[in-house]
């Protein structure tokens, strides 16, 4: 019986190694023992670790069948670690000896424990892992949907909510932009370091990868739920709500789960960030604790009247997309206002605008249009995403594109257009006010943009279309022309060049307001020279 | 009439001023180092520097120059007496058709004479904008790294 000596280096273990192993808390308290293990009739899976604790916490002679996939071997440990701490141990589903024995009896036993095992990580012993995760996800969305439907003779497929995709965590972390912001400019992905310029000194984003020392290879699930949601590392320290925690308060804890799974795989990288440059008082994290119980004040979305894909994009658009930290107007300690969501805000120098009934979108968005520009960065009934939403862009290009269309299907049935109109195109009216900005469209711009020239052939839109010249103010429309488009290296998308040292701020004003005359019907821009001044110090 | 600071000298052009800058150099004073590629604004082959930085001709108006010191391919040396950066690319070969390498080396140079020491990323995103079709870029990498002394 050599063979019996070593198999679990590889994918086996023999289950008389794993009874009477212990099993550990996540904060590593020994808290029971494995009793037996139940294994699934014919497809010979195990289905649940039966765990004993002995009256260990006071849980007197009860079981607790615990799905198997949420059992980790730790080797230092000499044991099973769980990643759920001592109180929600206690609260799981736990049944005497005499009714351990219906546990396969009824579809009721294990809807309870993998509903409650979900947000753990725990895999459903009767899927493949690709369903599981999807169907779980599904189930924990909304009550409506889910496994108690489900019977063992229906492919999982059918029973899954159609919203719900390959909802690998990598595609989910796509939609948070984990990567976006968790990455430097020449550092590795997800390694932290991106510098964050808030009205409250510079905060430097964290290294997410499984690094152990760096990173968070030593989190729990639940270290990262409570950090995701909550705002609290597992040190207990208080997170700037830069990071965007309010609102992954709306995600469901199976897309945090499956995004803590991803996270995993990624290449650890030991980069440490610099240390946060807080402006006084605010380098205090203990203030923290009064801001964050100030501010982390999460206002559903009205989801009434939706289907379930609607509310699937609600969640999303809330809760991982945090939508809001850019397009819902901050007060001056940096909280969204919960009056007036998505109503249009500043964000990182460039003006987001409005998300809802106020869209100023020359043209109305249909969830279509609105799919193809969240998924390509272009829509050729508006215009290309530009400043930080074409990093958006190019995140939500690797999601699921199922969860995207949910986000389009939601966020245009917000933006149902409160004035409607045809694009205009006023060429010798604007030349006759802004003689000099009509000049440079000449030289600099007409080129790509006017109608008839290459970029319009092919199917680029024509800047009537384009929202930045029917917004309330001028600003995203000098940011463009004083940052261009995605001119990052080795990244795809639309391009265009930076005007930043071609033209003079005269120039630039005179640009913009030609732009705004002939493109737009709304009113000329009042405090150009401001807003040419302002753009130009956000875009050194 | 509009008056130039062009490579060291002043120039006097009577081209209107929303003439692109390119034409200006190209076909009024003939100096034809700065090609004409896309008139986008996408390749770079048009690139001349205003005071030190790098910028597309093909999209500059004459008129928004004003008293910029402008700085093309000629205004760095000669066939007898090369600029450093000339001098880098011709060590380094980094020319296969051409086209594209006074904008290339226009761009490097501005980028040197902002951060004379780049690291190999900070030159990679600085030549972004200049595109190569013949596929020199390994060469043309040696070659600024050769200018900036940091050739390994």
């Amino acid at each position: 019986m050599s063979e019996l000596q070593s198999p679990e280096v590889s994918d086996l273990i023999f289950a008389s190694k794993v009874r009477h192993t212990p099993v550990f808390s996540q904060d590593g308290e020994r808290i029971g023992h494995v009793e037996d293990l139940a294994l699934e009739k014919i497809a010979g899976r195990v289905a649940y670790a039966i765990l004993s604790f002995g009256g260990f916490l006071g849980m007197g002679e009860k079981y607790h069948p615990l799905p198997w996939s949420v059992l980790n071997y730790d080797t230092r440990l000499g044991g099973y670690v769980v990643p759920l701490d001592k109180d929600q141990l206690k609260n799981a589903p736990s049944y005497e000896l005499a009714e351990l024995g219906d546990l396969g009896e009824s579809e009721r036993y294990r809807e309870a424990i993998f509903a409650y095992y979900g947000p753990f990580g725990a895999m459903p012993y009767w899927m493949n892992p690709g369903r599981a995760r999807r169907v779980l996800a599904g189930a924990l969305i909304g009550a409506a949907i889910g496994l108690s439907a489900s019977t063992a003779a229906a492919p999982a497929r059918e029973r899954a909510p159609l919203i719900q995709p390959e909802g690998t965590g990598a595609g989910l972390a796509a939609i948070g932009g984990c990567q976006g912001c968790h990455t430097s400019a020449n550092g590795a992905p997800f390694a932290g370091g991106r510098a964050f310029a808030t009205p409250f000194g510079a905060i430097y984003s964290t290294n997410i990868t499984p690094d152990k020392d760096r990173g968070i290879g030593g989190w729990t699930a639940a270290d990262f739920q409570r950090a995701m949601t909550q705002g609290i590392g597992p040190h207990g320290q208080r997170y700037y709500p830069v990071f965007p925690y309010p609102h992954f308060a709306f995600a469901s804890r199976a897309d945090i789960a499956a995004i803590y799974d991803y996270l995993r795989t990624v290449p650890p990288a030991p980069a440490q960030q610099p240390t946060n440059r807080m402006v006084p008082p605010f380098g205090l994290r203990s203030m923290l604790i009064g801001w964050q119980a100030l501010y982390l004040r999460s206002v559903a979305p009205n989801t009434e009247g939706l289907d379930a894909q609607a509310r699937r994009g609600a969640e999303l658009v809330a809760g991982l997309g945090h939508c809001g930290a850019c397009h819902t107007p901050h007060n001056a300690l940096g909280a969204e206002d919960a009056a007036h969501p998505l109503a249009g805000a500043m964000a990182e120098g460039w003006y987001a605008p409005p998300l809802q009934g106020d869209s100023p979108a020359p043209s109305p968005w249909t969830a279509d249009e609105l799919e193809t520009y969240l998924r390509t960065g272009i829509s050729d009934r508006h215009q290309a995403a530009a400043g930080p939403m074409g990093a958006v862009a190019r995140e939500l290009a690797q999601a699921p594109e199922p969860e995207v269309r949910a986000m389009a299907i939601y966020l245009s049935g917000l933006m149902r257009p409160s004035k409607p109109r045809d694009p205009v195109d006023q060429a010798s009216a604007a030349a006759r006010i802004w003689p000099e900005g009509a000049r440079v469209y000449a030289s600099a711009c007409a080129n790509c943009h006017e109608p008839g020239a290459g970029m319009v052939r092919f199917e680029r839109p024509s800047l009537a279309l384009g929202t930045p010249l029917d917004e309330d103010r001028p600003t995203d429309v000098i940011m463009i022309l004083l940052n261009g488009l995605d001119p990052t290296p080795e990244k795809a998308g639309p391009f265009m060049p930076s005007f930043a040292d071609n033209l003079t701020d005269a120039q630039l004003l005179q640009l913009t307001g030609y732009l705004r005359a002939r493109f737009s019907r709304d009113p000329a821009w009042r405090d150009l020279d401001g807003a040419v001044r302002a753009a130009r110090k956000a875009a050194a | 009439m509009t008056i130039l600071r062009l490579n060291g000298a002043s120039r006097s052009v009577t081209a209107t001023p929303d003439t692109p800058l390119l034409y200006v150099l190209r076909d009024e004073l003939g100096l034809h180092g700065a090609k004409f590629g896309c008139g986008l604004g996408q390749c770079g082959a048009c690139t001349v520097l205003l005071d030190d930085r790098p910028v597309f001709s093909c999209l500059t108006p004459l008129g928004s120059v004003g008293d910029r010191l402008v700085t093309t391919v000629e205004g760095l040396g000669s066939e007898s007496a090369p600029g450093r950066m000339q001098s880098a690319f011709a060590a380094e070969q980094a020319a296969q058709c051409g086209y594209c390498i006074a904008g290339m080396i226009m761009r490097a140079e501005g980028l040197l004479r902002r951060n004379p020491k780049p690291s190999e990323a900070e030159i990679r995103t600085a030549l972004a904008p200049n595109l190569c079709r013949c596929g020199t870029h390994m060469r043309i990498l040696r070659a600024v790294r050769r200018a900036a002394g940091t050739a390994t």
